[in-house]
């Protein structure tokens, strides 16, 4: 799904215009990209011109788009103050008013591509480590099959493995099922590895939008790069070496090798 | 030097006789891949899951008031300034004395501009400084903090270790247990602990542990950029020691 806003205000942010557009990761970076999330996923008020793949949203009609976004959030809170897992994850589909026909089919799917056990179902919410919540709130997400999926800060707390994993499935979601996914990091490293298309915040303005390398390489722009990009780009300002554009070390040594050599 | 909490034969969720020694007046980060027991090893540390296997050193921490734990951000109270001074007013300290104190720690921790305002208003890494302030205001001996920086960016990163490492100049020992290195090299003389499935896989001084890249990676963590860098190229015979500033480097490797 596209989505496009344009000219639209809200409390904390003025005059946002910008594209998601389809079939690509999209990343936010900046101070207040969690709000924006929020924005898109019409948790919070705003006044302007919103389309969703073309339709606009009005007052009348919002709930319909509303239903198809999901928002995955920083942490995990107990909507329900239910501590077993999968009382939880029954009452979940319920307040979201899923139709349903086997649910512990439903439920066990989810859980599998996340990559959690089926025994987590036994368990208790307040005995999960930090990890198996966040895969947990994955899980949740993915139950209803929406078409806009609004991660914010996904990779935190994650280590190289699961994150590896959980790409993957985005990737899958994304190329597969054309799901729009939206990411929010304050990590200019996770953005530049796993994003295509960016959007930059300043201000509470949009500073820039465009794709994801052009932005990081521009000289124009006064944000924190990736730590690899700020190599390259010094190298390239205190040596006149022009290094390509690299998103792994392994691939930057073999420059670096032949070059040094 | 003396151990001030000692951990020993430690048999609990994922851990089988683990020992553990943190010493006086150190920096020490306990890391690992997910499920590995960080969080719970720092409980057990805290007190706040009690078992016989933990003692403390009688002569430093004398009551519980002398050890602070962040576990999480959650406050009680809406203002930022009753939220720092609550814990005094609980010893039931004089009012002057209080405002002397709170007007120390808020300068130390680089919140006074934040004093007047409501904790919602604040972001992520602001209500972290409160919490800090809150829980080392009656000067503890021990500080625990369970993965304080998951959500910080780099700088607020660098800028949270400063804090910590001018809090231990004042004799407070400090424990982080961290899910990425990334703060690691913002730290002097820090000790890390690797843990595994409740296994010490790999510990001591810091940058020690830094250049075994292939164990870490095998546990799931990821090297920070420069540490990374300077490994891989170690191998090309290009650098010969672990170089943690970009502009260094490059004058290294092209000069």
């Amino acid at each position: 799904m596209e989505i496009k806003f344009s000219h639209v205000n809200s409390k904390i942010f003025s005059d946002l215009s910008f594209v998601i557009p389809k079939g690509e990761i999209v990343g936010i970076y900046g101070d207040n990209g969690d709000k924006l999330l929020r924005l898109i996923a019409l948790e919070d008020e705003s006044k302007g011109i919103i389309y969703f793949d073309g339709n606009r949203k009005l007052r009348r009609n919002y709930y319909l788009f509303r239903k198809t976004i999901e928002l995955v959030d920083k942490r995990f809170n107990n909507l329900f103050n239910i501590d077993s897992v999968y009382s939880y994850f029954v009452t979940y589909i319920r307040y979201k008013k899923m139709e349903v026909l086997d649910i512990d089919k439903k439920i066990k799917d989810s859980l599998r591509i996340v990559g959690l056990k089926v025994d987590i179902l036994d368990r208790r919410i307040s005995t999960l480590t930090g990890s198996e919540l966040k895969l947990l709130q994955f899980a949740l997400a993915f139950l209803s099959n929406p078409k806009v999926i609004l991660l914010d800060e996904p990779f935190r707390g994650l280590d190289l493995n699961a994150r590896k994993k959980l790409v993957r499935i985005i990737t899958r979601l994304k190329d597969k099922f054309s799901k729009t996914i939206v990411i929010y990091s304050n990590n200019p490293n996770y953005l530049y590895q796993y994003t295509n298309y960016l959007i930059v915040l300043d201000n509470n303005k949009i500073l820039v939008e465009g794709k994801c390398e052009d932005i990081f390489f521009d000289k124009k722009y006064n944000i924190v790069r990736p730590d690899i990009v700020s190599f390259i780009m010094l190298v390239k300002d205190k040596k006149n070496v022009k290094l390509p554009r690299r998103k792994s070390v392994m691939d930057l040594i073999k420059d670096i090798y032949w070059n040094v050599k | 030097m003396d151990a001030v909490v000692r951990v020993e034969n430690l048999t609990l969720g994922p851990f089988k006789k683990l020992n553990i020694e943190i010493p006086l007046n150190s920096f020490t980060f306990i890391t690992g891949s997910n499920n590995s027991g960080k969080s719970l090893l720092l409980k057990v540390m805290s007190g706040v899951i009690n078992t016989k296997n933990v003692t403390y050193n009688k002569e430093i921490i004398k009551s519980d008031n002398d050890i602070g734990f962040i576990f999480n951000l959650s406050f009680n109270f809406d203002s930022v300034l009753k939220t720092i001074r609550y814990p005094l007013e609980c010893l039931g300290l004089l009012d002057d004395k209080i405002n002397v104190l709170v007007k120390d720690i808020a300068k130390d921790i680089k919140i006074s501009h934040l004093l007047n305002s409501k904790i919602k208003d604040l972001n992520e890494y602001d209500k972290l400084k409160v919490m800090l302030a809150t829980n080392v205001i009656n000067n503890p001996k021990l500080l625990l903090l369970d993965d304080p920086t998951l959500y910080l960016s780099p700088l607020e990163k660098e800028d949270f270790m400063g804090i910590l490492e001018r809090l231990r100049t004042r004799g407070i020992t400090i424990i982080i247990s961290t899910s990425s290195l990334e703060e690691v090299i913002y730290t002097f003389n820090s000790n890390i602990y690797v843990l595994d499935k409740g296994v010490i896989v790999s510990s001591g001084e810091m940058l020690d542990v830094l250049s075994n890249d292939s164990l870490l990676n095998k546990v799931g963590l990821e090297l920070p950029f420069m540490v990374d860098l300077s490994v891989k190229l170690a191998y090309y015979n290009l650098v010969s020691n672990i170089n943690m500033s970009p502009l260094g480097m490059v004058e290294y490797l092209w000069k």
